[in-house]
């Protein structure tokens, strides 16, 4: 495969805390936490070298799972903590992940200009349709027929969010979904988007056992997309407007640069700093 | 696992070794789930079948020395939830489940490790990889007869065995 590595001298296990997750019994996250640390060993990366930032939610644990730098934010405000590290430590390979409510509600605005701005960075959505922690709401990505939540009764009636349309028409340059049911799949299709230039965005379906258990049926309905990743933004916009939410893989592969502006010298003192805000 | 792929000894070693080495830490995982989830029964059963994997693992290993044993992705297994079941999915751990279903959990996947290796033996390409494959076939064949034993000292759980009285559902 391309994107082996011959001899990764670190394991999946060495990525991880040692922290024990307290996730549900049964719940994807458990997968996407085994991808990421899969995808780890075999880009071979140095823990140190390597920081990922959350937002709030279930999924939003990870950094304390993993043992790589982390950073477990505000809700919704993962994207923007992660834009500032990267721009300023280019040299760290730099995640984000959280949830559908934390990235594309209370974040949403964020998920637009992350793509848009193009900052080389991975961030990684793990799906489950429902606000899992807050125990059972309707999220974004909920279809509008889902009535299991007392808050919407009779479902939201409103159509749910198209996260992959909305991030090639941001500007992310680099789509693909992956599915928690397939961890070693998950593992290549993040491989892949840490080595991409600029804003990778992985749609990671991670079903919640707990209060969406007729998402357990999701593993039969995943299968891998017919159809090699596409340079050209309209040929993309087809191919993702006419999804069904469940073909796996790298959908979109831009080649716009990433935005990384020039870095500033470090002050030497506070008081040099001090001087930039004088008027 | 492709078992067409399966080309050499070494080739065969690297393969169990991984699946065997991660159904280990599944077992390991889902026995901490089941103690936060206080359920010491099935807890005490993932553990019981983490160290009868592990031995296994130790004796793969002891079978690998020596041996420059191939990096092998893990794309390159084909196996997940869906396809395959050598490895337990972390689908498979449910918070009520009982002694009966872990032990069922167990059959299925020395079942599925089972027939993989017998496929294995079937498509080896060299009589020594045919050879390992079907002792591991026979070993696995055996354990799967012995949790089918296992399970039977407990009683097949009644209809509605999840029926939580107690759901962690927004009430208000």
């Amino acid at each position: 495969m391309e994107t082996a590595n011959p001899c990764p001298s670190l394991k999946p296990k060495d990525y991880k805390s040692g922290t024990k997750p307290v996730w549900c019994p049964g719940c994807g996250d458990y997968s996407v936490l085994l991808a990421i640390t899969k995808a780890m060993a075999e880009m071979n990366l140095s823990p140190e070298n390597v920081a990922l930032v959350s937002g709030i939610g279930c999924s939003s644990r990870l950094p304390a799972y993993l043992n790589v730098y982390g950073f477990h934010a505000v809700h919704g405000r993962a994207l923007p903590v992660a834009t500032g590290l990267k721009v300023s430590r280019p040299d760290l390979t730099v995640l984000a992940a959280g949830g559908d409510g934390d990235g594309f509600s209370i974040g949403g605005n964020h998920f637009m200009h992350a793509c848009r701005r193009n900052v080389d960075m991975t961030y990684i959505v793990m799906d489950n349709q429902v606000y899992g922690m807050t125990k059972g709401q309707a999220s974004p990505t909920t279809d509008p027929d889902w009535d299991n939540s007392k808050l919407t009764p009779g479902g939201t009636k409103i159509n749910p969010y198209y996260p992959l349309v909305v991030a090639l028409a941001s500007g992310a340059n680099f789509i693909a979904r992956a599915s928690s049911t397939d961890p070693n799949g998950a593992a290549k299709v993040l491989v892949d988007a840490m080595r991409h230039p600029g804003f990778s965005f992985v749609h990671m379906l991670s079903p919640c056992v707990t209060f969406r258990p007729e998402q357990k049926d999701w593993k039969k309905m995943v299968r891998q997309a017919p159809v090699e990743p596409t340079t050209d933004p309209a040929v993309a916009a087809k191919r993702l407007m006419t999804d069904d939410n469940f073909f796996l893989g790298t959908l979109y592969k831009g080649d716009r640069p990433a935005y990384q502006p020039e870095l500033k010298a470090t002050v030497d003192n506070i008081s040099d700093l001090d001087k930039g805000f004088i008027l | 696992m492709n078992e067409t792929s399966i080309l050499s000894k070494a080739d065969l070693l690297a393969r169990t070794l991984t699946m065997l080495s991660e159904t280990v830490e599944r077992y390991d995982l889902f026995a901490d789930q089941m103690d936060v989830v206080n359920n010491p029964e099935a807890a005490t059963i993932f553990r019981w079948l983490s160290d009868k994997q592990n031995s296994r693992t130790e004796v793969v290993k002891k079978l690998s020395e020596g041996l420059e044993l191939p990096h092998i992705s893990p794309w390159d297994y084909d196996w997940d939830d869906a396809i395959n079941t050598e490895v337990p999915g972390h689908s498979s751990a449910h918070y009520m489940m009982t002694p009966y279903h872990t032990l069922s959990l167990a059959i299925d996947v020395e079942q599925s490790a089972a027939k993989l290796f017998s496929e294995i033996e079937r498509n080896a390409q060299s009589p020594e990889t045919g050879k390992l494959a079907r002792s591991f076939a026979r070993e696995a064949k055996e354990f799967h007869e012995y949790l089918i034993y296992k399970r039977s000292e407990h009683p097949v759980p009644e209809v509605g065995w999840d029926e939580d009285h107690d759901p962690p559902q927004l009430l208000e």
